[in-house]
C-alpha cells in the first residue's frame, strides 16, 4: 500500500530527505533490496544534494519528489492519493503521468481522489462521485464526471442568467442544452453599436471570440463542441473596454470522448507507419 | 516474551536508522566529530590515573600500569551504561515528535538510544584497547573474543533498565534526575576504580549483590586476565539482566497505551 496524500505528513521536518527516505523504507517492513529502493528514490526524486538537506528547507514541489518516489519505491499494490499530485514543475508531473501509467499497465491499483476531472479520466477506469461522504453516482469514470459536469452546470445556470430587461444594453436567447449533432440557435441584439459572442468552458477559458455584430440570429455547429459546459456571453465594446451585457450558459451532450473542448476539422493524410497507431484525433484546446 | 523479541527484531533496520540518526546529529558541526567523544574519555582516564595511580598511589592498586589498565577497563563500560540508562529513560520523551509522525514501537526509541550509547563507548574501548595493547600496557589475549559476548550482556542488561524506567520518566520528569543522582553513588559503589578484589573481606558479599560487580569482573577477565567473578555474583548478574529484560520488555508494553497522552 502506498501513501501520498498530506505532503508533510509522513516527513520528519528536521530530518534529511535522505534520512526520511531511510526511516519510511525501514518501516515500509521487507528487509531485502533495501539499498536498491534507496537507490530508486534518490534515481527517481532527482533530489541530487538536496537529500542531504533537512526537509523542512524543500518546497512543495521537493517534497512532492520526495513523497512520490518514496510511496512508489515499495511496488505497492494499492497507491492511494490526491490531488497532490498537480504540485511540482511540468517535467515532474509528466514523469509521474508516465509512471503512473506504467504502474497502472503492470496491474497496479490506483486510488485517485481529486476534483480534477481531466486528471481523472486521463487515469482512472472507473470513479465514485462523494457529496458530503455519500456515494452520488458510481460507474464508468466518464460517465461519472459526465454527471458531475451536468450537475455543475444547473448550479451555474441558476445563479447566472440575467433577466432581459428592457434597460438593458443587448441579450441573447437560446435553449439551454443541445446534443452534439443538432445546431445551436440564438438571437442576439445590441442597443448601442456593436456586441461580440464569447465562448468559454466551464473553467472560464476563453475558446473562442466571433466578431463583433449589432446583432440577428446565429448558428453554431453543435458538432464543433466536445461534450461539457460553456459560457456564452455577450460582450458590449465601448471605449475600448468590453462589458458583459449578458451570459448564459449552455450544456452539449454526446458521447464523444475527446478531452478538451473543441473539435478541430482535421484529416490524415497518410497510413501509420512502424507498429505505432495514429495519435489520437483529439484536439486539446483549453481544459 | 518471544513474539516480543520476534516483533523487534522486524523492526531492527530502524533501529539501525534511528542509531544513524542518532551519530549524525551527535557529531553534525563538529569539525572533528567523533574525535571529541574519544578526547573527554582520555582526559578523564588520564586524570583518575594521575590522581590514584601517582599521586595518591596505595601500594594495593598495584603498579601504575595496571592501575590504568583496571580502571580503563572499569571506565568505558560504566560510561555505557550510564549514558545507555539516563538516553534510553528518555529516548520516548525525546523522539516524541517521530513517534506522532511515523507507525513505530516506541521501545525502538528506547533500544536505538541505548545502542547509540554502546557504540560510540565500546568503539572508545576497543580504540584503547588496541592503542593500550601497542603501547605495552595491555598484553593482548585469546579471551578478548570473549569482550563482545560481555558487551552484548551488558547492553541487553542497559535495555531491560531502560525500558523499566522510561514509562516512569514519561510521567514523573524528576525520575531523571534521580537516576543521575543513583548513577553517580553507583559510580563509586561499583568497583569501577578499584578492583573488586581490594574491597574489606566483609564487604564483599554486599557488592555482589550489584550487578556491575560481576559484569565489570568479567570486562577484567576477559581483557586484563583477572581473576574470574565468583559465581554468586555472576548468578546476580544473570539473574538482574534477565529480569529487568522480562519487567522492561512486560512494563512498556502494558503501559503502552496509557503513555501516549504524555508525549
Amino acid at each position: 500500500m502506498g501513501l501520498l496524500l498530506d505532503l508533510g505528513a509522513g516527513f520528519i521536518e528536521e530530518w534529511s530527505g535522505e534520512e526520511n527516505a531511510r526511516a519510511a523504507l525501514a518501516l515500509g517492513g521487507s528487509a531485502e533490496g533495501f539499498a536498491a529502493r534507496l537507490g530508486a528514490i534518490r534515481e527517481f526524486s532527482e533530489l541530487g544534494r538536496f537529500l542531504a538537506e533537512p526537509v523542512r528547507q524543500y518546497s512543495s514541489g521537493m517534497r512532492l519528489r520526495l513523497a512520490y518516489a518514496v510511496a512508489v519505491a515499495e511496488q505497492p499494490d494499492v497507491l492511494i492519493t490526491d490531488e497532490v499530485l498537480a504540485i511540482g514543475d511540468e517535467r515532474f508531473q509528466r514523469k509521474c503521468s508516465r509512471h503512473i501509467a506504467e504502474y497502472l499497465a503492470s496491474g497496479g491499483t490506483l486510488v485517485l481522489a481529486t476534483h480534477n476531472l481531466y486528471l481523472a479520466e486521463k487515469l482512472c477506469d472507473r470513479a465514485i462521485w462523494l457529496v458530503g461522504g455519500r456515494v452520488r453516482a458510481l460507474g464508468p469514470c466518464h460517465e461519472v464526471t459526465k454527471l458531475y459536469r451536468d450537475s455543475e452546470l444547473e448550479a451555474r445556470g441558476a445563479r447566472s442568467a440575467p433577466a432581459r430587461s428592457e434597460a438593458s444594453p443587448g441579450g441573447l436567447d437560446l435553449e439551454g442544452a443541445f446534443e452534439a449533432d443538432s445546431d445551436l440557435r440564438m438571437e442576439t441584439w445590441a442597443q448601442a453599436g456593436e456586441a461580440s459572442l464569447e465562448i468559454a468552458n466551464a473553467a472560464g477559458t476563453r475558446i473562442a471570440t466571433l466578431a463583433p455584430r449589432t446583432g440577428g440570429t446565429l448558428r453554431l455547429k453543435g458538432s464543433q463542441l466536445l461534450p461539457g459546459s460553456y459560457r456564452l456571453r455577450l460582450l458590449a465594446r465601448r471605449a475600448g473596454l468590453e462589458r458583459v451585457v449578458d451570459e448564459w450558459w449552455c450544456r452539449v451532450r454526446g458521447d464523444r470522448r475527446e478531452l478538451g473542448s473543441v473539435v478541430l476539422p482535421h484529416s490524415w493524410l497518410s497510413a501509420p507507419s512502424g507498429e505505432q497507431g495514429p495519435p489520437e484525433p483529439e484536439a486539446r484546446l483549453a481544459g | 516474551m518471544l513474539a516480543r523479541v520476534r516483533r523487534a527484531a522486524g523492526h531492527r533496520r530502524l533501529i539501525v536508522e534511528l542509531v544513524r540518526r542518532d551519530f549524525r546529529s551527535r557529531f553534525s558541526g563538529a569539525r572533528f566529530g567523533l574525535l571529541w567523544s574519544l578526547l573527554n574519555p582520555m582526559i578523564q582516564l588520564a586524570s583518575y590515573g594521575l590522581i590514584f595511580g601517582f599521586l595518591y598511589a596505595s601500594p594495593a592498586l598495584g603498579s601504575e600500569r595496571s592501575f590504568v589498565a583496571s580502571l580503563f577497563c572499569g571506565l568505558w563500560p560504566w560510561w555505557a551504561f550510564q549514558e545507555g540508562t539516563t538516553r534510553g529513560l528518555a529516548a520516548v520523551a525525546d523522539q516524541a515528535a517521530l513517534l506522532k509522525k511515523l507507525p513505530m514501537p516506541a521501545e525502538a526509541c528506547v533500544v536505538a538510544a541505548v545502542t547509540s550509547s554502546f557504540l560510540l563507548q565500546m568503539i572508545g574501548f576497543a580504540l584503547f584497547l588496541v592503542l593500550f595493547a601497542t603501547f605495552g600496557v595491555i598484553a593482548p589475549r585469546a579471551s578478548w573474543v570473549l569482550l563482545p559476548a560481555i558487551m552484548t550482556l551488558e547492553w541487553l542488561l542497559t535495555i531491560g533498565l531502560a525500558l523499566l524506567l522510561a514509562p516512569l520518566f514519561l510521567v514523573v520528569r524528576d525520575t531523571a534526575h534521580l537516576v543521575t543522582a543513583v548513577l553517580t553513588i553507583g559510580f563509586f559503589l561499583s568497583p569501577v576504580l578499584y578492583p573488586t578484589e581490594l574491597l574489606p573481606e566483609r564487604l564483599v558479599s554486599v557488592a555482589n549483590l550489584n550487578p556491575m560487580t560481576a559484569l565489570l569482573g568479567l570486562y577484567r577477565f576477559a581483557a586484563l586476565g583477572d581473576p574470574w567473578p565468583t559465581a554468586s555474583s555472576l548468578l546476580m548478574l544473570f539473574a538482574v539482566t534477565a529480569l529487568l529484560l522480562v519487567a522492561g520488555t512486560r512494563t512498556f508494553a502494558r503501559l503502552r497505551p496509557v503513555l501516549d497522552q504524555y508525549w
